[in-house]
């Protein structure tokens, strides 16, 4: 049977953080600090609607821009349904980022705007705007243990109310992004800010057809 | 405490004109092309490769993009490159790392996690040290001093101690 031992070499001892210094110096590279040369800059057009559809795209003005490289339509226009505000609509790639937010403020897209919702109680409204495919609502999870209307039934005094929850989110300052570079035509390095880096490495794989042995995914802060 | 930086607007015809602009980042003469809506902080960190400052919220709020613009904090996500023009600018990557430097005080009172705030919270101490030379800070002077910084990992425990440990130690005490 193990045994406490009579002395612990590093339990109840002081640790400074090893990555401690070359976080507090300004030292430390994340994967925002990485560009290698000849980087491009993506920026996102995203929907400024809750609920729509996307009628017309029109990209010919932005391609014309100085410096864009490249703009990726991630919409079929006519059939496209926007769910919430923030969606991404295109992708546009230049050589700064001022260029890239031009062109994406550049790309024309005609919207037919949709009623929306807000909250839960709006939502479920008999006669609510329904962006999702069926119903705003899910199945309801719950769990039970013992008897909870029976106990209610022979309950003294009870209280009845409705208790709820925001959305709880961390809100990490550091941006969730990465760096690519391409490494010749076949393999790619990735700087990720993710807790998932096979995650990425299969998100390479998957979409831009390089061999999994061919990707390196690096996060290196933590 | 901040600095506040007058702005002013430009029109995308200026913007097309791209004068090249000469800064001194940490006593080093750099010259960079910016365009005049170009921020301090995009300046730093994509063209001049200073990397140490950071941007998160890229709209003055949350500190990570703190540098010292003579001498005095300043938010470098609001403040454009272009008013930098002969000025001093002074980021994280500059300061002493020696026992006596901030960036140690950091460090060896675990003022940090995952380190995204850690640079605005060193500049912004440094600065404020720089402005209260040979004084004993109080905590509340620290917080005060502080305030125009967050951390979403809570580590606002270990920054005031590492604060204050860099003040006694500037001080010689």
């Amino acid at each position: 049977m193990a045994t406490w031992p009579e002395s612990t070499r590093l339990i109840g001892t002081r640790i400074t953080r090893l990555d401690g210094m070359a976080k507090a110096s300004g030292r430390a590279k994340y994967p925002s600090d990485i560009h290698p040369e000849g980087m491009l800059f993506g920026v996102m057009l995203t929907s400024p609607y809750a609920n729509a559809v996307v009628k017309a795209i029109d990209i010919a003005a932005a391609k014309k821009l100085p410096g864009v490289k490249a703009i990726l339509v991630l919409v079929t226009p006519g059939d496209a349904k926007l769910i919430y505000e923030g969606q991404e609509i295109a992708a546009v790639a230049a050589e700064t980022e001022e260029k890239a937010r031009d062109a994406a403020r550049a790309i024309k897209v005609d919207y037919e705007v949709l009623p929306h919702v807000v909250t839960e109680r709006q939502s479920m409204a008999t006669d609510a705007p329904k962006p999702f495919p069926g119903a705003n609502t899910r199945p309801a999870r719950a769990v039970t243990l013992g008897k909870p209307e029976e106990a209610m039934q022979k309950a003294d005094v009870t209280i009845e109310a409705t208790y709820e929850l925001p959305v709880i989110t961390h809100v990490c300052l550091e941006p969730h992004g990465l760096t690519a570079e391409r490494k010749g035509k076949d393999s790619i390095v990735a700087y990720a800010s993710t807790q998932s880096v096979l995650g990425v490495a299969k998100d390479m794989v998957d979409n831009l057809g390089v061999d999994a042995s061919n990707v390196t995914v690096l996060t290196e802060m933590r | 405490m901040y600095s506040m930086i007058t702005t002013s607007v430009t029109t995308p015809e200026l913007a097309t004109r791209n004068p090249r602009a000469q800064l001194e980042v940490n006593g080093q003469e750099m010259s960079c092309t910016v365009e005049p809506r170009s921020t301090l902080l995009d300046t730093l960190r994509n063209r001049l490769d200073v990397t140490g400052p950071k941007r998160v919220c890229d709209r003055g709020s949350c500190g990570a993009c703190t540098v010292i613009l003579d001498g005095d904090p300043v938010y470098s996500c609001t403040t454009l490159a272009i008013s930098c023009r002969e000025k001093t600018i002074e980021t994280v990557e500059s300061f002493d790392t020696g026992e006596n430097g901030v960036p140690h005080a950091f460090h060896q009172k675990d003022a940090l996690m995952c380190g995204y705030c850690t640079p605005g919270f060193v500049t912004a101490s440094k600065s404020f040290l720089d402005k209260h030379p040979g004084q004993s800070p109080t905590l509340e002077d620290v917080k005060r001093g502080l305030d125009g910084n967050i951390c979403r990992c809570g580590t606002y425990i270990g920054v005031f101690e590492a604060a204050l440990a860099a003040a006694r130690s500037m001080k010689g005490t």
